[in-house]
């Protein structure tokens, strides 16, 4: 990029920017990371591995290895296309030496008389069944209407910003020329709309983690 | 001769608010503005909102800076950090809305290994969980996706077509008339009634088209929808036996 | 105000299961003939164990490629990861495939992005979204065309594609033969093929597009062949909707004519295929389908959406890529089209040019 290059630039990656940080010795940059991807990496290895202890074991040990080799990340790729890779291989090897056998391969081995039920074999393949309680369901449910509400309650220019933000992965930059304003009030009205939604989750992301920050 | 990382708006700035970031102004005066112009990254610089951004990657180096020092002071940052995590994949459906763990100890865990491993100078063998991990209330379970969600559907997750929303990339306007050639290049125009309306009142239009340095973007979800029908019903190949199919089930529409 | 997609939720209203499916009468007609001349010669066998071998111990010819990489996936048992990639983006999932000779069956889950199980046996395909609790059932008829069109008159592969044989190259742990189905004039795209060597297998194939550039990718990045993958249990995965609030999308077999539509010009190597319109229930709010009419020049296919021109939701004409697929809108009249396909955008043009109402 040139001073005389007068397109916009690419919207910046943060997790490129955390990576780097994390690299110069930023412990605290790579928290965000984890943070960001830790309900992903679980459900990932979920959808591989049946018992919720073993999931949580691999999830973190997944970014562990990922923190231990964070220098052979090469920003050209997506960060989570690499981790995701990193969560596949630490629970084949996980599994493999806890001489598990992953779900997915030896379901398909079982005998023909077994006498699972199908649809619960295969949702297994996605994390439902153990772990699945009805107070995670209402959980989740109880999140996505909250989030949906408050939604539902911005002023409109707040809901457009972090729409075309959030659901359209427009940068700023983009943003700003789509609704004809200023990348500064792009920046605060997403800001002012996660800060709206926040507070109406912030209880319940509290009351599901049973803990405060 | 003033060198940038990368081309940066500038926006008049009042002095007041100049003047509560007079380190900032140090900083913007060392690459020779004017004193009434900041650089825009450098403008309006409060803790929340920065974090907001980074979410957003929108952060200069310096913001992040700041971030990450306060951070270190307290745990506030990481919880709004889960919080607007948590509000985008709740929007887009790419994540769970609960964790199976709860984040702080999901961290502690991860911290007390690396910490163990770097005292014992040796890669730690896996282990199970001495004690089951309390679960109460920290189960997984699948962001419900329901009629509730109506702004999901913009990203095209909610149907069997899109597991992933598609990102077209813009070759040219065809101009009306037969054979034209190829046409005079990306346009700047939201599509809906009228070109040039913005977004807020594309109310049935389903096209979106911004100028990005990439080239222009297209988000278009009605094209999306026969894009599947394409994939299921007008995929008549040779070549669809496996591979046509089997690619078709990966993913019926590009990720982002 | 809220975003409002009124097609993407005619889409998943649910509709009654109607009927089947079935390919325009043309095509139809073609396919008897060919069939009929096919048994006749002895060349249907569709439990036939080899895999087609060269003519005379020379090199494969096109035809010869694609009846072996059709029949390889027919023969035999296998499960891996596959990886789709199309520019900077990556889609991966798991998959199983199991035959009997007689049925195939083929089970695909998601591993990235939002969760899916698709099963498919022959050309019935269940798609199941774990997370919503809803699957969709349809049948495929795209699916069950090949290998038997190949063998028939409406076979015009050879006459557009040429092949080149170029090396040996090994994808996840096997060893195959590279393969170039390479385009005779500029209207269609080439592919290479990495067919695994024992069995003909596609382990890897690549859309090429200008200069040979990749424009799409598909590759096993991990596959075990002769697995032993169960037949019985993935039928009963199928089967078992419990639970799940099960939609059967319906579309209503038509011809162009009968619509009103035809080509004054056909493209060369492309020829229609079928034509259907997806029937949408009350709730879609008066919302009509569009028009598909398939076209295939049997490698590569188009589809020729049609729709009354609507001015909400009907913009600027444009032309589009997103990894192989171009596509191409324009207002014809009181009309508007849309053609998707994985050609380049010159073609498209044709089609929607030649593109004409007859009432």
């Amino acid at each position: 990029m040139t001073p005389e290059d007068h397109t916009a630039p690419p919207p910046p990656d943060s997790d490129v920017m955390l990576v780097q940080r994390t690299l110069a010795g930023e412990s605290r940059a790579f928290d965000m990371l984890v943070i960001k991807y830790q309900r992903r990496v679980e459900r990932l290895i979920g959808r591989m591995v049946r018992d919720s202890d073993l999931v949580q074991d691999i999830a973190q040990e997944t970014f562990i290895r990922a923190y231990r080799a964070l220098a052979q990340f090469r920003g050209d790729a997506q960060f989570y296309t690499w981790l995701y890779r990193i969560a596949v291989n630490t629970a084949k090897k996980q599994l493999m030496e806890m001489k598990r056998d992953p779900l997915i391969f030896q379901s398909q081995m079982k005998s023909a008389d077994d006498d699972e039920t199908s649809s619960s074999e295969r949702e297994l393949n996605f994390h439902v069944a153990d772990t699945e309680t009805p107070e995670a369901v209402l959980a989740s449910k109880e999140i996505a209407q909250a989030v949906n509400a408050a939604m539902d309650a911005l002023p409109e220019e707040l809901r457009m910003a972090i729409s075309l933000r959030e659901m359209e992965g427009l940068s700023y930059e983009e943003i700003a020329q789509a609704l004809d304003c200023p990348i500064g009030t792009v920046r605060s009205r997403i800001f002012r709309a996660r800060e709206a939604i926040s507070s109406r989750i912030k209880p319940m992301l509290e009351r599901q983690t049973g803990k405060r920050w | 001769m003033n060198t940038h990382i990368r081309p940066i708006r500038y926006l008049e700035v009042n002095m007041n608010a100049a003047q509560k970031h007079t380190d900032l102004l140090t900083l913007a005066s060392a690459g020779a503005h004017a004193p009434d112009q900041i650089p825009l990254a450098l403008q309006d610089f409060d803790v929340s909102s920065s974090l907001s951004a980074l979410v957003d990657g929108e952060v200069h180096d310096t913001e992040l800076d700041c971030l990450l020092a306060a951070h270190a002071r307290g745990q506030e940052t990481l919880e709004a950090w889960h919080s607007y995590q948590v509000i985008g994949d709740v929007l887009r459906a790419s994540a769970p809305a609960v964790t199976a763990k709860a984040p702080q100890d999901f961290l502690a865990g991860i911290h007390a290994r690396l910490q163990a491993e770097a005292s014992l100078a040796q890669p730690l063998q896996p282990t199970l969980p001495r004690t089951p991990v309390a679960v109460a209330g920290h189960v997984r379970g699948p962001a419900a996706n329901d009629a509730v969600f109506r702004w999901k559907m913009v990203a095209g997750l909610a149907s069997l077509a899109a597991v992933m929303a598609v990102s077209w990339t813009l070759l040219g306007t065809a101009p009306s008339g037969a054979g034209g050639t190829r046409g005079s290049g990306p346009q700047l125009a939201l599509m809906g009634a009228n070109p040039g309306v913005t977004a807020t009142q594309a109310q049935e239009s389903t096209a979106l088209v911004v100028n990005t340095a990439q080239g222009p973007l297209i988000r278009d979800v009605q094209l999306e929808a026969l894009l599947a029908e394409h994939r299921h019903h007008g995929a008549m190949s040779a070549l669809q036996m496996p591979a046509g199919f089997l690619r078709n089930a990966t993913y019926d529409a590009a990720g982002r | 105000m809220t975003f409002a997609l009124p097609l993407r939720v005619a889409l998943e209203a649910p509709v009654q299961s109607v009927g089947r499916w079935l390919p325009a009468p043309g095509a139809r007609r073609l396919w008897r003939a060919a069939a009929l001349v096919a048994l006749v010669a002895g060349f249907w066998a569709p439990l036939q164990a080899q895999t087609p071998a060269p003519v005379a111990g020379g090199p494969r010819s096109v035809n010869e490629w694609l009846m072996r990489m059709h029949e390889a996936s027919r023969q035999r048992a296998y499960m891996g990861t596959l990886v789709v990639s199309a520019g900077a983006s990556m889609s991966v999932s798991r998959i199983w495939h199991v035959c009997d000779g007689e049925q195939q069956m083929e089970r695909v889950d998601t591993l990235t992005g939002a969760p899916r199980t698709t099963i498919r046996r022959n050309n019935e395909v269940i798609t199941f979204a774990p997370e919503s609790k809803t699957a969709w059932v349809e049948k495929r008829e795209a699916l069950g065309l090949f290998p038997e069109l190949l063998r028939t008159p409406s076979n015009v592969i050879p006459e557009f594609y040429g092949v080149n044989e170029t090396g040996t190259d090994r994808v996840a742990g096997y060893l195959a033969d590279v393969v170039e189905i390479q385009p005779k004039d500029a209207l269609r795209f080439g592919f290479r093929i990495w067919s695994e060597k024992k069995t003909g297998l596609v382990v890897k194939l690549q859309t090429l597009g200008e200069q040979g550039a990749v424009l799409e990718q598909v590759a096993f990045s991990e596959l075990q062949l002769d697995a032993p993958v169960s037949m019985g249990k993935l039928t009963r995965l199928m089967k078992d909707t419990k639970g799940y609030d099960v939609q059967r999308p319906t579309l209503k077999k038509t011809t162009a004519e009968a619509e009103g539509w035809r080509l004054k010009e056909p493209v060369p190597g492309f020829l229609p295929m079928s034509c259907h319109i997806r029937e949408l229930a009350e709730a879609a709010g008066g919302n009509v389908a569009p028009m598909q009419w398939v076209f295939s020049d049997g490698l590569a296919s188009v589809s020729l959406f049609v729709e009354p021109f609507d001015p909400q939701r009907h913009g600027q004409e444009k032309a589009l890529v997103n990894g192989a697929t171009h596509s191409l809108t324009r207002r014809l009249g009181a009309y508007w089209v849309t053609v998707l396909g994985e050609v380049p955008t010159a073609t498209l043009r044709r089609f929607a040019y030649a593109l004409e109402r007859t009432r």
